[in-house]
């Protein structure tokens, strides 16, 4: 059976809602990425809902769909990022972009802002820091992304922080950097497994290493190195690279990893939670050339 | 029509309890006002993305967005569903944003019945879009057999399972599930429902 047959009986069992989350989500990411797939699985979907509601009801399956997808989010993003909802706050949309452009900014002027003395009851905090977990939902650890230049057959340049997951929630770097990873903030002793996804869809496993055993990291509040640094020149395209610290009690099976990996929505913003029932600690690399 | 096309149908009340857990990030509270609202934001989203693949993508956007700001909703300043219809409209234009889009010229242009989705009401030109759907569909079922329009009522437009459907006409729910396929298919490619879907595509 040819695989477009295969994933047109995928979509016909997908709307007749027979589709297991796992197996759905693995073809929501095909469909994403498939023009083709997708204009079929439009069309009947189209019409699958235009006859559930020709008699002036509701499409009950792809409502039951909608929940089911809605649950599995909920749930495989267990803290994550949606492990509980942002504490009271007053929604400030301006803070990401203004976070972002503060250090050339801060040459220039201070920005103050005063923040409302707090009524009583109201213990929301003042600021909101993008991608960090909100109160009570700590993150499992902290990320943090290192690059240096390559310099000449051996060497390289200077040590630059480029991403302090989650808190900063995204980063910059390019093919001509090596690129290190650490760990900190780890509450109990756990095994540490970081894999990007790019958006072609290529899964780096970056810890740990191909053929190395998995070591158990300590808990410490200094950063702990997570192996050697990583050649970006090598394997590497640029664009997006989605970043993903997954923690967890014992080792996790690499093709398991990988393959929550190639699952991810990559239609999706952000760094959404792979598939996976750990906790994640995850962010966005930007690779330029 | 599909959600694409229909007014939003009126949301199920959700008592002041399941609202105030709902602020707090419980998911069970969430997910209640999600089964009593979804339908009330269906329509909505789709305005901005009729076809399925990105509507659906679009609605649990909206859904998963509105569980992390849930903690901002004050019900002092109104009720759950115009600020869940307000957050939905929002988040439409952020994602058509981020992906390099222009919002729908039918979201952006025709404020006036944006501002109807908003607050609930119907749109006489969706209904009326609505309207030659449902007779597109009575024209197709008309073209099929005995057997095909037993399982046309039974599956598609009743939403039976296989098994269920099997029980009532007394076949395999294999038969039932490939009978199934096939009618959808015919049903995607039927010249004249075709037009009709198309129309609720394009607007």
């Amino acid at each position: 059976m040819s695989r477009l047959v295969v994933r047109r009986k995928a979509i016909a069992r997908a709307l007749a809602g027979e589709l297991a989350p796992a197996e759905e989500q693995g073809l929501r990411a095909h469909l994403a990425r498939c023009a083709r797939c997708r204009a079929h699985y439009d069309r009947l979907a189209l019409a699958a809902e235009a006859i559930a509601t020709s008699a002036g009801g509701e499409a009950r399956v792809a409502a039951r769909r909608e929940r089911a997808r809605l649950e599995a989010a909920l749930a495989g993003a267990s803290g994550g990022a949606l492990a509980a909802p942002a504490p009271r706050r007053r929604a400030r949309r301006w803070l990401p972009a203004a976070l972002a452009l503060a250090p050339a900014a801060a040459a220039i002027v201070w920005i103050v802002r005063v923040a409302p003395p707090p009524s009583p009851g109201d213990a929301a905090p003042a600021v909101t820091f993008r991608g960090g977990a909100p109160d009570g939902a700590a993150p499992p650890a902290g990320l943090l992304v290192y690059a240096s230049r390559k310099e000449g057959a051996a060497g390289h340049g200077p040590v630059r922080l480029v991403a302090d997951l989650p808190a900063s929630g995204e980063g910059r770097l390019s093919l001509s950097d090596y690129m290190q990873l650490s760990v900190r903030g780890l509450r109990a002793p756990a095994f540490v497994t970081v894999v990007g996804v790019d958006d072609g869809g290529e899964v780096h496993v970056y810890v740990p290493r191909p053929g190395a055993a998995p070591a158990r990291a300590a808990p410490r509040d200094a950063p702990a190195s997570l192996g050697p640094s990583i050649d970006l020149g090598r394997g590497h395209r640029p664009g997006r690279l989605r970043l993903y610290a997954l923690v967890s009690g014992e080792p996790l099976d690499e093709a398991r990893v990988r393959a929550a990996a190639a699952r991810l929505d990559r239609g999706r913003p952000g760094a959404p939670p792979l598939d996976l029932p750990v906790p994640q600690v995850a962010g966005l690399l930007m690779i330029e050339p | 029509v599909v959600a694409a096309g229909s007014s939003a149908p009126a949301p199920a009340p959700v008592d002041p309890g399941t609202v105030a857990r709902f602020q707090r990030g419980d998911r069970e509270a969430f997910l209640i006002v999600h089964d009593a609202c979804a339908p009330a934001l269906r329509p909505l989203v789709a305005r901005f993305f009729p076809r399925p693949f990105e509507r659906e993508e679009a609605l649990q956007e909206v859904w998963l967005h509105a569980y992390r700001i849930a903690a901002t909703y004050d019900p002092a300043r109104g009720e759950l569903v115009p600020w869940l219809r307000a957050v939905a409209v929002n988040r439409c234009k952020e994602l058509l944003r981020a992906r390099g889009r222009r919002p729908d010229a039918r979201a952006s242009l025709d404020e006036g019945a944006l501002a109807r989705l908003l607050a609930g009401e119907p749109d006489p030109e969706v209904a009326t879009r609505a309207e030659r759907l449902r007779a597109a569909v009575a024209r197709f079922s008309a073209t099929l057999s005995g057997e095909e329009a037993a399982v046309f009522r039974l599956s598609l437009l009743e939403e039976r399972t296989h098994e269920e459907v099997a029980a009532a006409l007394g076949t395999s729910a294999r038969r039932c599930k490939y009978l199934r396929s096939k009618l959808l298919a015919r049903a995607a490619a039927h010249p004249e429902l075709r037009a009709a879907l198309e129309e609720v595509i394009d607007g």
